[in-house]
């Protein structure tokens, strides 16, 4: 088989069932030398074909349903994409079944592979620029189903107990009494097994992974339930700086505002006081200008959703995380009231009024103690505000 | 009024009084023509609907005429006629006529008796022909009655008069349950490019049938009529999707703008309502060179060329074109968001190097250079410019400010919109409002002098008072402040059907000696996988 030919195989097997829904099939890890012939039959022009062009309605489908009906770029116009599906492929080959037949040490040269794949596809701009608007949607469009890829496991229980056949077709009973219990079908998200395979290195690929397609780590802070908020905390400092995009930071408050304010806080609010704490004066300027993007993106979601539209606070015996996040916004008007709100609205004399109430409400619901010291965390790390 | 004289008829009767009359192999009396007799307008509309329902009507429509007659009393009626001898199309006719209390006659030239009824179950004859005169004369149980001819009324006036009905639910819910394949979409010529570029940038499939720049051929005989006026009036075509409609929901906001439910290429119905009959059934009375679309709030068919559709990939400015294709992302909000609010919209007055006050007195001169629109009055004002010239759509630009759209241009264009507080130009960009002059009084190049920013932008003073700098840049396409107000939520871009289907991994079978030798690249990835589904997989079927 030519690679040109096995290319587009491994598009029709992979891909598009990837971007589209379907059966996704996986099948011996493509390793660098697959990832490499993968780019050279795109770079042939792949995307020209019906498949090619099947392949990009589907994803044009994913970014409309993100409400960006953009187009995004070829797989031929971005030069990680191959190396990014590459390395889905062989992270998800991890999990096969016939994966365990090979030797750990095989297995685990197997995974920094993977890895080293994952991060050859990590986006290398570094300023917010339309170019870095487009690639996010891209990759998104490509990744964006991470979340919800399954498994549909079949457990066959026998004389000899339960057998797990994990993606994978149970062999035919030739010896059937016929009195044998039926087959039990099990559908599994791999996310959380990807997590623990190889030692931690699997977690290390999920993490490359996103961080090649920032979009897909910032749109679903809750892992889509998947209880992977501590296992699997997105790595929000390092993709501050696409939210200073403004149809991205408008996109993903939308998208917080749906997943509502308290259930985004418990993901957000560990990883952003934390850095708050390690942050001081000395830091790089860098982090403080991340944190300083991630506090006024909170403060937007407080406007959105409590200011503007009134939703109720979280009742006092909510998580603690879920109350410093309104603690932290009350601290920020006191310490930082330019991170606090916009211009605009500090003009406004309509507005005004109702964020100095839920200022207030805030302070009353988080305690006037926790909200002192957390004022005084933002200080510390940020300074206090300009004049 | 003579006595009846009406005569049942038994099969193979012979000797019919009434010319024409004639049995068929049923036995039923037929005639060379047929009319059906209803005494008003409205029942005359009630059994075109019931006929139009008729598939046989096709074959009626090249000799159906109408006509307004009356009888020697003076009294009303109308008359439908046509020629038709198969009674079983002649039965069907007359279930409708008597549905809208008419009666079916058979006949020829000016004698026609009565359908065949209950009473006489192959039809009638008369005992002797009525000496009356008048252009008809019915023979019916009731009487024998003479008409004479009013007035023909053609069935094409007729049909574009008809208003259509309002369906349950109106246009949202038409637009919800999405019954057609497209929709059309008719707005003044001068929106065309901008919601052209709008459905574009949404990914919508659309295509627009522009004005006709050629006359239409004339008719043999006639002499060509020159008409210099363009029409005002331009047609889209809209591929329906869940998206689309909800775009075409927030674009009907605009004024002028209207959807209709395509019936075929040249016949159309406002979204949202029902024609009283099936039009489909009229189709080939309509010039096929043209588009006949019904609207509720119109008192006849508007009719436009039947030009054909150009798809939006062809119209789209070059520009937008090119962004799209480098990849970058579309402009979505480019077209919907509020024009950008310059810090300078809200601040107080411009810097003024002296005291200027507004005195009211008659104005030095009469002619406007800008008129300030309120918001409540921007409906009307998108009516305007339906019917106002394109070219005046060139000649003015307008801004979006707090209390409504400001239009700035040459004076002409701007009285001729009629609309908002007319302002004048006090001094080269200085605005004032006509009925008021400027305190100290001064010429135009040194009050021009005393206000800073002047050439940067227009100074507006209102009557309260309150004065505002406005840049050049604000200025835009006086489209543009209508469409500044449509803001879709952008969930809108989340049609249903594009949420994409659940991926489920499936482990392709590797082989026994796999980790012998491993992965040899892509060939190999590929090459073991299944290419068909084995006896295993039917098994693992639920």
């Amino acid at each position: 088989m030519s690679d040109a030919a096995a290319a587009e195989a491994f598009l029709g097997r992979f891909v598009l069932p990837l971007v589209e829904g379907g059966e996704l099939h996986v099948g011996p890890p493509l390793g660098p030398a697959g990832v490499k012939q993968l780019a050279a039959a795109i770079a042939l022009g792949l995307d020209g074909t019906p498949l090619g062009e099947r392949i990009h309605a589907a994803r044009q489908l994913r970014l409309a349903a993100l409400g960006r009906p953009a187009a995004p770029r070829r797989l031929a116009e971005d030069q990680g994409s191959a190396p990014l599906l590459g390395a889905l492929h062989d992270l998800l080959f991890l999990a096969h079944p016939d994966a365990a037949r090979l030797k750990p040490s095989r297995l685990t040269a197997l995974a920094r592979a993977t890895q080293s794949l994952a991060k050859a596809a990590r986006l290398r701009l570094t300023d917010p620029s339309p170019e870095a608007d487009a690639l996010l949607l891209s990759r998104h469009s490509l990744l964006g189903g991470l979340w919800s890829l399954r498994r549909l496991d079949i457990q066959r229980n026998s004389a000899s107990g339960p057998q797990l056949f994990r993606g994978v077709a149970p062999p035919r009973r030739w010896l059937s009494l016929g009195s044998e219990p039926p087959d039990e079908h099990i559908e599994t998200r791999i996310v959380p097994e990807l997590l623990g395979l190889c030692d931690g290195l699997g977690r290390s690929v999920v993490q490359a992974l996103l961080q090649a397609s920032p979009l897909t780590d910032l749109w679903d802070p809750l892992r889509a339930g998947l209880g992977l908020a501590s296992a699997l905390p997105f790595g929000w400092l390092e993709h501050a700086r696409w939210l200073r995009l403004p149809a991205t930071a408008r996109l993903l408050v939308r998208r917080y505002l749906e997943l509502e304010l308290p259930a985004v806080a418990g993901a957000l609010c560990p990883s952003l006081l934390s850095t708050l704490e390690q942050t001081t004066p000395g830091s790089p300027p860098s982090r403080q200008r991340a944190l300083c993007t991630w506090l006024s993106l909170v403060s937007h979601l407080h406007l959105a959703a409590h200011v503007l539209t009134r939703c109720p606070l979280p009742q006092p015996s909510a998580q603690p995380a879920v109350l410093d996040l309104y603690g932290l916004y009350a601290a920020l008007f006191e310490q930082r009231p330019d991170l606090a709100m916009p211009p605009d609205v500090v003009s406004d004399p309509q507005l005004r009024p109702q964020v100095e109430l839920h200022v207030q409400l805030c302070r009353e619901r988080v305690g006037p103690t926790r909200t002192r010291a957390l004022g005084e965390l933002c200080v510390r790390a940020l300074g206090s505000a300009p004049a | 009024m003579p006595a009846p004289v009406l005569e049942p008829v038994a099969l193979q009767h012979a000797g019919f009084r009434i010319p024409g009359l004639a049995q068929d192999g049923r036995g039923v009396v037929v005639g060379g023509e047929a009319l059906i007799f209803v005494p008003g307008l409205e029942r005359l509309v009630a059994s075109l609907r019931l006929l139009s329902e008729e598939p046989a009507l096709g074959d009626l429509l090249p000799t159906l005429r109408i006509e307004e007659v009356k009888n020697p009393l003076g009294a009303r009626g109308y008359l439908l006629r046509f020629r038709s001898s198969d009674s079983r199309t002649l039965d069907r006719c007359a279930r409708a006529a008597a549905l809208c209390l008419g009666s079916l006659c058979v006949g020829a030239d000016r004698h026609f008796v009565l359908y065949r009824d209950r009473r006489a179950p192959l039809g009638y004859d008369v005992s002797e022909l009525a000496g009356e005169s008048g252009d008809y004369l019915l023979y019916t149980h009731s009487a024998t009655q003479a008409y004479t001819r009013v007035a023909e009324l053609p069935l094409l006036r007729l049909l574009s008069r008809l208003r259509p009905l309002a369906s349950p639910g109106g246009r949202r819910a038409a637009l919800r349950r999405g019954e057609q394949d497209s929709l059309w979409l008719l707005l003044p010529v001068g929106l065309v490019g901008r919601v052209l570029r709008y459905l574009w940038q949404r990914g919508n499939t659309a295509a627009a049938a522009l004005p006709d720049a050629l006359p239409a051929p004339p008719a043999p005989g006639d002499r060509p009529a020159r008409n210099d006026a363009p029409p005002a009036l331009s047609l889209l075509q809209l591929a329906w999707s869940a998206s689309a409609a909800s775009h075409v929901d927030l674009l009907l906001q605009l004024p002028g703008v209207q959807a209709l439910q395509p019936l075929s290429d040249q016949l159309a119905v406002e979204l949202g309502y029902t024609y009283p009959l099936r039009l489909l059934s009229f189709e080939r009375l309509f010039d096929r060179a043209q588009r006949h679309l019904f609207l509720a709030g119109e008192q006849s068919a508007v009719v436009l060329p039947a030009t054909p559709f150009i798809p939006a990939e062809r119209l789209i400015e070059l520009r937008l074109t090119a962004e799209a294709l480098s990849g970058a992302p579309l402009p979505v909000d480019a077209a919907v968001r509020p024009l950008p609010r310059h810090p300078l919209f809200t601040t107080s007055a411009p810097p003024v190097r002296l005291p200027l006050r507004l005195v009211s007195e008659p104005t030095p001169t009469d002619s406007p250079t800008a008129a300030l629109v309120p918001w409540t009055q921007s409906r009307l004002l998108g009516r305007l410019l339906g019917v106002l010239p394109p070219p005046l759509f060139r000649q003015v630009s307008a801004a979006c400010i707090d209390e409504g759209i400001l239009i700035v241009g040459d004076g002409a264009a701007v009285a001729s919109l009629c609309l908002g507080r007319l302002f004048y130009s006090a001094a080269p960009s200085v605005l004032v409002p006509l009925g008021h002059s400027l305190v100290p009084r001064l010429r135009g190049d040194l009050l021009q002098a005393k206000i800073d920013g002047s050439d940067s932008g227009y100074v507006v003073f209102f009557p309260s008072g309150a004065q505002l700098l406005l840049k050049h840049e604000l200025f835009g396409p006086i489209s543009a402040p209508l469409f500044s107000r449509l803001q879709p939520p952008e969930a809108h871009g989340a049609p249903p059907e594009a949420q994409p289907a659940v991926t489920r991994i499936r482990n392709d079978s590797l082989g026994l000696l796999w980790p012998l030798w491993g992965s040899a690249g892509l060939a190999d990835a590929v090459a073991a996988a299944p290419e068909d589904a084995s006896d295993d997989e039917q098994e693992r079927e639920p």
